[in-house]
């Protein structure tokens, strides 16, 4: 029953960690070497409104975004509450290493009561580490801590009519 | 198990990665080693260029790839490029590392391997219990291991009771409960388990001796203690986990070695009783390794050897016995007269893993300023020691569990229900709840009183090592397999200690 209560919590704990809701096409670290697209961020305003789409440039006063629905959305700083970028896709989380890793104190006879705490303590931890690893988020991190993840770093230039991104910021794949 | 450890090993090498994104508007802010640059140009185009390389007097960055729009359109068919360095407003490098996460993962996969390698090759370390006792710690409300029933009575013809105290509990009026699991790979045939409860005297304790219970006006632990390394006296002040252990002898199993106590003053003179010493203590995985070698060495013979028992063969008896004393306990000695050291009582419980406080008796009369413990090197972990003054034998309450109620292991749970009643049979993975009334009243000393046998499981491995000649070596000549034997369980004694101290687990 002890052990049977452990590998519960080692299978809830592994399953608990956030994963990426970008719809697009998932890009490979391989391939994000070469993507120039912004990452996938959602918002929420003071008033509670929510919205998800690519981070197109983060400016002093507003963040701009081409929503999910492939309109370009701009929301004052001074408005959101709280928002979620995600930097990357896990290409592999912990949970079947710590799931394996703890299958295998089978083998550890008695020793299994303090193998499998270390292997669900650990495997938890490390996958908390990279859930969040792949994402930042506001209000916990300044929004400069955005910009690079933004698909204009270097701000919007003058003479670029977002607008005309409408219906064309499709998936990494695309390019 | 092998293509377990591979999976976890492939897993190792394919999964955790982070991108290591620079951005800056110079080439030095980036990653210069990085495969892949980009260039973000004022007007919002990017180019991506892989084999990249700088031309610092040209100020161009060569390479090959594509131009994309502000839109991320390719803006020509990928190939060679060049871009001027001056007209690129920020360059990027994404690098992909390994999480740092990795090196944890790894680490504990590799303890983890080690533990199952070293499980493979010397099961006899690894597995082994008989039924565990779990009640609620005073400090913190949670159930913590206190007592392993009758771990002696490894046959039906052994079959015993056995009193073991729970010492870190205090029994209340009203419901009590008690866990009893199966985490070995034997089956546990349980008959009884009674509590025994008695009031506390004002200040004082309750002590178990195998067969009764003694009321205790004081418990004071030792001034000093004294052993081959050198000072244990903190080690053994209180029961709280802090241990006092030793190695065993590099030639000889069978080998003592002494801790000498020392108590202030004169207790007996002070209350005027009958002395006795609490010892709180529990065997090292000697003993099981002992076991295990000897039903290894009997293979397919050990049910004959088991029958042998049930049916009171000398041979099979005597030999048992004969190890037993070779394995020993921890005898209380006292300095007599001629100046040597008598041994007056002696303490002993089978099991690695609950610390059972048991109560020896010194003679009457005996003074007890200097206190000598003789034991096997390397055999007990010593938790508590004090000096108790006995006021008399105690009364106790003898209570039965009105409710079981149990879960099965899911393993072995086929074709078998949930006992609710004793005889209680459980395989491995079982766990039952033994709910208790405790009389109306407060401060209660709370003794097991269990009583049943348990069977071993055979083990594949063990088989490989059957040598009935070996077997019979050891039950004839069971001082000559001590010292045989001592080679082997040296070299599994620094990994199966270390574990050991390493986990809470088996610390009440």
């Amino acid at each position: 029953m002890r052990t049977r209560s452990l590998a519960m919590a080692l299978v809830l704990a592994l399953a608990a960690c956030a994963s990426n809701p970008d719809p697009r096409d998932p890009a490979t670290f391989e391939q994000m070497q070469r993507q120039a697209f912004g990452g996938w961020i959602e918002i929420v305003t003071a008033s509670g409104a929510a919205d998800t789409g690519e981070l197109l440039a983060v400016r002093h006063d507003e963040v701009i975004i081409l929503d999910a629905m492939n309109f370009v959305q701009r929301f004052p700083i001074a408005q959101i509450a709280r928002a979620r970028l995600w930097k990357w896709r896990r290409d592999g989380s912990y949970g079947l290493w710590g799931t394996l890793g703890g299958l295998s104190t089978i083998s550890h006879g008695i020793f299994l009561v303090f193998t499998l705490p270390i292997w669900i303590a650990t495997s938890s931890i490390a996958s908390g580490v990279e859930s969040s690893a792949q994402h930042v988020d506001i209000p916990d991190a300044t929004w400069d801590e955005l910009v690079p993840w933004s698909r204009f770093p270097q701000g919007i230039p003058d003479g670029v009519d977002i607008g005309k991104f409408l219906g064309r910021g499709g998936p990494p794949g695309a390019q | 198990m092998r293509m377990l450890a591979a999976a976890i090993a492939v897993w190792t090498v394919s999964c955790a990665h982070h991108l290591d994104r620079k951005l800056g508007p110079t080439l030095q802010t980036v990653d210069m080693t990085a495969p892949v640059l980009q260039a973000h140009m004022r007007d919002g185009s990017v180019y991506v260029l892989d084999h990249w390389t700088i031309d610092d007097r040209a100020q161009v960055i060569h390479g090959t790839g594509q131009k994309l729009g502000a839109d991320r359109v390719p803006l020509a068919v990928a190939g060679p490029l060049e871009v001027r360095i001056p007209d690129v407003a920020l360059f990027e490098t994404n690098t992909i590392a390994t999480s740092a996460s990795v090196g944890a993962m790894a680490v504990i996969t590799g303890v983890s391997a080690v533990v199952t390698a070293a499980c493979i090759a010397n099961p006899k370390a690894c597995f082994g219990s008989c039924p565990t006792f779990y009640a609620p710690d005073d400090a913190t409300g949670q159930p913590v291991l206190q007592a392993e029933g009758f771990s002696d009575a490894i046959a039906p013809a052994l079959e015993k009771h056995d009193l073991d105290s729970l010492y870190r509990t205090t029994g209340h009026g009203g419901p009590f409960t008690l866990t009893v699991t199966n985490e070995a790979y034997e089956t546990h045939v349980i008959k009884q388990a009674d509590l025994l409860v008695v009031q506390r005297p004002p200040g004082g304790r309750v002590l178990a001796t195998p067969e009764e219970l003694w009321l205790a006006s004081s418990v004071v632990p030792p001034a000093a203690c004294t052993a081959a390394e050198g000072d244990c006296t903190e080690a053994v002040r209180a029961l709280d986990g802090v241990e006092r252990t030793s190695l065993t002898d590099d030639h000889d199993l069978a080998a003592r070695e002494t801790i000498d106590l020392r108590f202030d003053g004169d207790a007996r003179a002070l209350a005027g009783g009958r002395l006795g010493l609490a010892i709180g203590a529990r065997q090292t995985l000697v003993t099981t390794f002992l076991m295990y070698q000897g039903l290894a060495y009997l293979g397919t013979r050990a049910t004959e050897w088991l029958a042998k028992l049930e049916r009171g063969d000398a041979l099979a008896s005597a030999g048992g016995r004969a190890l037993r004393s070779l394995v020993g306990g921890i005898e209380v000695q006292l300095q007599g007269d001629d100046g040597a050291w008598h041994t007056v009582d002696e303490i002993y419980e089978t099991g690695p893993l609950a610390t059972d406080v048991h109560l020896a008796l010194l003679p009457e009369g005996a003074r007890a300023g200097h206190v000598r413990l003789r034991l096997p090197k390397g055999g007990w972990r010593i938790d508590h020691v004090a000096l108790a003054t006995l006021t008399g034998p105690a009364t106790p309450v003898r209570i039965s569990p009105d409710a079981i109620h149990g879960a099965l292991g899911a393993e072995y749970a086929g074709g078998r229900r949930v006992a609710t009643a004793f005889p209680i049979v459980t395989l491995p993975g079982d766990r039952y709840e033994l709910h208790y009334t405790l009389p109306p009243g407060d401060d209660y000393e709370l003794v097991l009183d269990s009583r049943g046998y348990y069977l071993e499981w055979m083990r594949d491995a063990w088989l490989r090592e059957e040598n009935p000649l070996a077997a019979l070596a050891m039950f004839l000549d069971p001082a000559r397999a001590m010292r045989e034997l001592a080679p082997a369980y040296k070299k599994l004694e620094p990994t199966a200690e270390k574990l050991f101290w390493s986990s809470r687990y088996a610390h009440p």
